[in-house]
């Protein structure tokens, strides 16, 4: 949908890391990235009347969460959209800041990637998947990915480039978890995980956590000169699963791309954070939201520069592949990004004329679709940087 | 900390709604849900019909056979005894998604062949294997020669 006087006005996140001992608790990290985004939005604590929070490796019941967190709301969600809690957040939240519910709302995710209390599983996977010994999500996009391969004649070249740049990304980010450069070799000659897929194909579990503020225009702007307009948005979930067979290279974001696009256009977008948990999801969600015709995904990766310095920057901060994947605060990550982007904050990877960028937001692999989750938005700011 | 069973392989947690499928399996046979209203056949097993929300669900026996959606080689499974399993036999193993004749999908193992030996359009056929030290059976499937 289109939107009129909803805007970001802040973020924080802790470090992305991958503790040898005994780690905080997921409320601490949750605690500090909410701190660090008030600070960063030059709101208190008393200002929240809104929270909208993921955290899988503390289960608790959201209103348990808060009331340990001493927050008085008036509005509360917990999300559980796996990586596309964030951005499903922001449009639960932007619904309640233009009904006029509440003023400010934050929307956290926070995880630690050793969970303490072992986590309730889903019965498709644990009865019909599990049984036969794949390898994790790992194995589930082994499967997507070699049939985009065999489909449309994607090579591990291409794959290889996506890896390879936003490493560079990360190699300018000091928030990110990994930021040693890796070289194409490296990428093509790691060690095989489920063939396809790669040691750097895959996103490393971390700790961590991420934040972000919401409000209307008008609050906005008494607090900043440099509201962040959310532009439009759109979720699909369980995309075409009525149908038994379904095209495992097609994502939901298919379904929202002309909704999203009524505003801007494609050519607009100065950078986009594309959820990755590897990157052949990249790939299919560039092809989706209709960057570039369906199949041609390895093409467009070939003929642009997705570093920060490039034509069409992608995953500006390293994303999760080279950041790290604070569990299910992973899609947060993305968030944040994009608004240190837009405020101008991005310091060394900055991109240059930043002032339009798209975020997306996947998660929960399925049975009969690919994943269940899916979910996109587009933010833009009153300046270019 | 979450412990980990090297020992046990992963085995299904029957509920009402897919005891016929596990029921059929054991009795080497693959029965697949029916919706008796719109006569949809769906997999997984699920309280109603995907197409219809018919709760008359019954059961059809499929032939077994289909060909290979997709497929991995897995080196590093999740659950540790697959694990182990691989580590001591030098073997990855084959996870794959099968479309089956009758047009559903089933994600299943494929056994007895070399990981070379797969391709994307294989033909396959189902088969019904015991898992280790447990008198319990599995679907996995072969390729047809």
């Amino acid at each position: 949908m289109q939107r009129e006087g909803v805007c970001f006005v802040g973020y924080g996140e802790t470090a992305y890391i991958r503790p040898k001992g005994e780690d905080r608790s997921p409320l601490r990290y949750m605690a500090e990235a909410i701190r660090l985004a008030l600070d960063n939005s030059g709101l208190q604590k008393k200002d929240i009347d809104g929270l909208a929070l993921i955290s899988t490796t503390h289960p608790d019941d959201s209103p348990f969460v808060a009331e340990q967190l001493g927050m008085e709301l008036d509005w509360l969600l917990r999300a559980d959209f796996g990586g596309a809690s964030a951005v499903i957040s922001a449009r639960r939240a932007a619904d309640a800041i233009q009904l006029g519910q509440i003023q400010v709302a934050v929307c956290v995710g926070a995880d630690v990637f050793r969970p303490v209390v072992p986590l309730m599983r889903a019965y498709p996977r644990v009865n019909y998947i599990e049984p036969f010994g794949y390898g994790g999500p790992n194995s589930l996009f082994a499967l997507t990915q070699r049939r985009h391969m065999a489909m449309y004649g994607t090579t591990r070249e291409q794959l290889g480039k996506i890896a390879v740049s936003v490493r560079r990304n990360a190699e300018l980010n000091e928030h990110a978890l990994f930021r040693t450069p890796m070289k194409m070799e490296e990428y093509l000659n790691a060690r095989v995980v489920s063939d396809p897929v790669r040691l750097y194909d895959c996103v490393m579990p971390c700790s961590g956590a991420a934040a972000f503020v919401m409000t209307s225009e008008s609050k906005a702007k008494q607090i900043t000169n440099n509201p962040i307009y959310l532009v439009s948005d759109g979720e699909k979930s369980n995309y075409r699963v009525e149908d038994i067979n379904t095209d495992w290279t097609v994502t939901g974001l298919r379904g929202i791309s002309k909704e999203l696009f009524t505003r801007v256009r494609h050519k607009e977008i100065d950078f986009v954070e594309i959820y990755d948990d590897y990157p052949i999801a990249i790939l299919m969600q560039l092809e989706d939201l209709g960057f570039c015709p369906k199949g041609d995904g390895g093409k467009f990766v070939d003929s642009h520069d997705l570093t920060v310095e490039g034509d069409f920057p992608v995953n500006t901060g390293g994303g999760q592949l080279s950041g790290g994947q604070p569990g299910f605060a992973g899609g947060h990550l993305h968030v944040v990004e994009a608004l240190r982007q837009l405020k101008g904050e991005a310091g060394t990877h900055q991109v240059k004329g930043a002032r339009t960028g798209l975020v997306t937001g996947i998660g929960l692999l399925g049975y009969n679709v690919n994943l269940c989750s899916w979910s996109a938005m587009i933010l833009q700011g009153d300046r270019a940087w | 900390m979450v412990t980990e069973d090297f020992t046990k392989k992963p085995l299904p947690a029957i509920t009402d709604i897919d005891r016929e499928f596990w029921d059929g399996v054991n009795n080497n046979k693959l029965v697949v849900q029916k919706c008796l209203d719109c006569n949809t056949l769906q997999f997984f097993p699920r309280p109603v019909c995907v197409h219809c929300f018919g709760e008359k669900l019954g059961w059809q026996e499929v032939k077994g056979t289909g060909k290979v959606y997709s497929f991995t080689i897995v080196t590093v499974p999740r659950s540790p005894a697959f694990r182990k399993q691989v580590e001591q036999t030098g073997t990855p193993i084959i996870f794959a998604a099968i479309d089956l004749d009758e047009g559903i999908r089933m994600m299943s193992q494929i056994v007895d062949c070399k990981p070379g030996d797969v391709q994307i359009g294989s033909k396959v056929k189902a088969i019904f294997e015991l898992v280790e030290g447990t008198d319990f059976k599995v679907p996995k499937f072969r390729l047809e020669k």
